[in-house]
């Protein structure tokens, strides 16, 4: 496996710019997103954060290509999402992007294994089976392969769902709160999962959170309020961060 | 009331669910594939088997047959949710070389509730059973008509009035007697047919000549003789003979319609009924009571050398004078024989094609519901690149297994009460039945069980397509 150098940082794994989302239309209309301009640089963990309703999952959605901007445009690599239809936007996540959610990541039916390939399998490929062997040794599953989600803990659900993510060796992985229903343990296994797989294997991950401590396992944090994005931080901490966050929640 | 008997279970189970299971998510429900329920239902199969078998082989009976023709059909339902797992397995066994993780999903689906699977399945598998029963019953009845040409007619050709089978409205008497003129004929006998009581019972006499009878049909062992009946002779088969203990050069009274009792000597006892019937009587015999004087069939028999194109054409020729009625080979006579049970069979089509697509109907509800409960998995499998053709190709995939669970089971039951028809039929009538699977139509039936089944699944997997992703992924 490839170790990071100062080259692929400077590629962007995903941008937006000029990013505009507005739900519902008149005078109900909500400006999710006013005007959002950010890069995730490739190799890079970077942490979304911001008060709920600040569109930072609305921010995540977009650049994923889960939903469409009303103006602005996304891109993953090179490719601009904003001309593909729902056929093309779907083979691009499953084939260059990888995802954890909060919850309900994983497929009931499916074992941990089947979990892990699905990707992979809705492609019709095999993937890389030496990557994938040595992921599932990564997120320690080795003994679960064969279990039901439903047989899982928490905790071990949401590494399966990390090991899903990477799965593909996508150009990015997006985290949608990934520690939210988990014990402060289990949540510290996932995000050290994370923050390996960017520091040891040059993957990219963005990851939407309200927590400060989740945030702190990042390189980068960039802050949302009111669908703008108003600042960032190179190598957080959990205490600079909640400093920040406090900051900015006293004039809102 | 049906609406409120059938509410209740399912009301009092939903008041049984602890509050803690209603809120865990449960992806593969088992709570149909029950060990009593297996065992319950094995037990029940069994004694249908039993109970079917004794009525059908050891004691002929058809009402016992006809309990363990019901009691299979229960032991069905009982053992469906059992069975669906097995069944969808191995049905769906080839799915995954098939279409990939598609198709695993699909059968995983189809897995996931075996009862509710199993609910689902069972109207088509009632309907498919009732339509391959009557499919079987109907290839049964074919081959026992075309057994028994085949068996007993002797002759080259058969004229009879154009209507089903031999029964017809009736063909000239002189008509046997014209054609017996023609050159190319060898014998041209016609059988009409009588009614009298014998034995205390109504019995359907074969009014003829018994003598060219013999030489167009196949009348098996001859004890006595045709030869000389006369007024007051009568042949009986084997089988009747046996029933009323007559033998040779006893007597038996005849009661006619006309309220007449005569006594007849029994001067033959021929060993094959079919196509002769069971009782020959003279035209001499028979004349005093007739009411109307006519012939349901003639049978006719070529001279040596004569071609079956060359006699039949002569035959027709003199057969126009007499209201041209058909004139058939051997084979033409069985499949027209057969040609009513066609026609009944395409009624019964009719209206099991009702029965089919409420089965349908109710295969789309159910799949329309579990698409509903399953949103957020289908978020979540589009989320990760699952494309909406995968996704519809997913739950289509499962509508046909769940068919095709139905099917097979129908088709199995279909067949096992075919089987028990026919042979019940063989026990309680005079005549030979012949039990026949007739593997294209049953194919046929197969085919068109699963077609319908993808069309079952085609508005869900529509409606499950055209789920909103995000929406899916935050529903709760």
């Amino acid at each position: 496996m490839t170790t990071t150098t100062a080259l692929t940082t400077t590629r962007p794994a995903a941008r937006v710019v000029d990013a505009v989302k507005v739900y519902g239309g008149g005078d109900t209309a909500v400006r999710a997103l006013d005007g959002v301009t950010v890069t995730f640089p490739a190799g890079r963990f970077t942490a979304i954060m911001g008060p709920s309703g600040s569109g930072k999952s609305t921010l995540m959605h977009c650049a994923a290509g889960l939903d469409t901007l009303t103006s602005g445009t996304a891109r993953i690599g090179d490719t601009d999402l904003g001309g593909l239809d729902d056929r093309r936007l779907t083979l691009l996540r499953r084939d260059r992007v990888g995802f954890v959610f909060q919850a309900y990541n994983l497929v009931p039916t499916l074992t941990v294994a089947e979990n892990i390939t699905l990707p992979l399998d809705l492609a019709g490929g095999r993937g890389d089976p030496e990557w994938i062997d040595a992921l599932i040794d990564v997120v320690g599953l080795r003994d679960r392969l064969h279990h039901r989600p439903a047989e899982l803990s928490g905790g071990q659900q949401q590494r399966v769902a990390v090991a899903r993510a990477f799965a593909g060796r996508p150009d990015v992985v997006f985290a949608d709160e990934p520690t939210g229903n988990l014990d402060s343990r289990s949540g510290q296994e996932v995000l050290g999962l994370l923050g390996r797989a960017v520091r040891e294997t040059a993957r990219t991950v963005v990851m939407v959170t309200h927590d400060p401590v989740a945030a702190a396992h990042a390189d980068e944090v960039v802050f949302l309020a009111d669908g703008r994005l108003v600042d960032r931080m190179d190598s957080p901490t959990a205490d600079r961060v909640l400093d920040r966050m406090k900051a900015f929640e006293v004039p809102s | 009331m049906v609406c409120l008997g059938s509410a209740l279970l399912p009301a009092v189970r939903a008041g049984l669910t602890a509050p803690l299971a209603a809120l865990r998510e449960t992806a593969v429900d088992t709570s149909g594939a029950s060990r009593p329920r297996a065992v319950t239902g094995t037990a029940l199969i069994a004694l249908a088997v039993a109970l079917t078998l004794a009525g059908v082989l050891v004691a002929p009976s058809v009402w016992l047959a006809g309990a363990g023709a019901v009691l299979a059909l229960v032991a069905f339902v009982v053992l469906g949710p059992v069975a669906s797992t097995t069944a969808v397995r191995i049905l769906g066994g080839p799915l995954h070389r098939l279409r990939g993780v598609t198709g695993a999903l699909a059968r995983r689906n189809a897995l996931r509730s075996p009862k509710r699977t199993a609910a689902t399945a069972s109207a088509l598998m009632i309907g498919v059973a009732v339509v391959s029963l009557f499919t079987v019953f109907g290839a049964s009845l074919k081959a026992t008509m075309d057994q028994t040409v085949s068996r007993s007619f002797a002759g080259d050709v058969a004229v009879s009035a154009p209507s089903f089978g031999a029964g017809g409205s009736g063909l000239s008497p002189r008509l046997a007697d014209a054609i017996q003129e023609v050159p190319e004929v060898n014998t041209a006998v016609g059988l009409g047919r009588g009614v009298a009581e014998v034995d205390g019972e109504g019995r359907a006499l074969t009014v003829t000549d018994p003598v060219a009878l013999e030489r167009t049909f196949d009348l098996g062992k001859v004890d006595g003789s045709l030869r000389d009946l006369g007024t007051d002779g009568i042949a009986v088969t084997e089988k009747e003979a046996g029933r009323q203990h007559l033998a040779t050069g006893d007597t038996a009274q005849l009661t006619f319609t006309d309220g007449r009792k005569e006594t007849f000597t029994v001067r033959a006892v021929y060993g094959r009924s079919e196509l002769a019937g069971d009782y020959v009587i003279t035209r001499a015999a028979w004349a005093p009571h007739r009411t109307q004087d006519s012939d349901s069939l003639v049978a006719v028999t070529f001279q040596d050398g004569v071609s079956p194109d060359a006699g039949k054409a002569a035959v027709e020729k003199v057969a126009d004078r007499y209201g041209n009625p058909e004139v058939q080979t051997r084979d033409e006579y069985a499949q027209s024989s057969a040609g009513g049970i066609d026609m009944m069979l395409t009624l019964v089509y009719a209206l099991l094609a009702l029965a089919v697509v409420i089965a349908l109907l109710g295969i789309a509800n159910t799949l329309t519901l579990a698409i509903h409960e399953r949103t957020r998995e289908l978020g979540l499998l589009r989320a990760v690149g699952q494309t909406r053709a995968q996704l519809r190709a997913m739950v289509r995939w499962e509508s046909v297994l769940v068919a095709a669970f139905g099917t097979a089971g129908g088709l199995a039951l279909g067949a096992f009460l075919g089987w028990v028809l026919v042979r019940a039929s063989d026990g309680a009538s005079d005549s030979a039945f012949a039990f026949a699977l007739p593997p294209a139509q049953l194919a046929v039936v197969a085919l068109v069980g699963c077609a319908a089944g993808a069309l079952a699944g085609l508005r869900p997997a529509r409606r499950a397509g055209r789920l909103d992703v995000l929406r899916a992924i935050a529903t709760e």
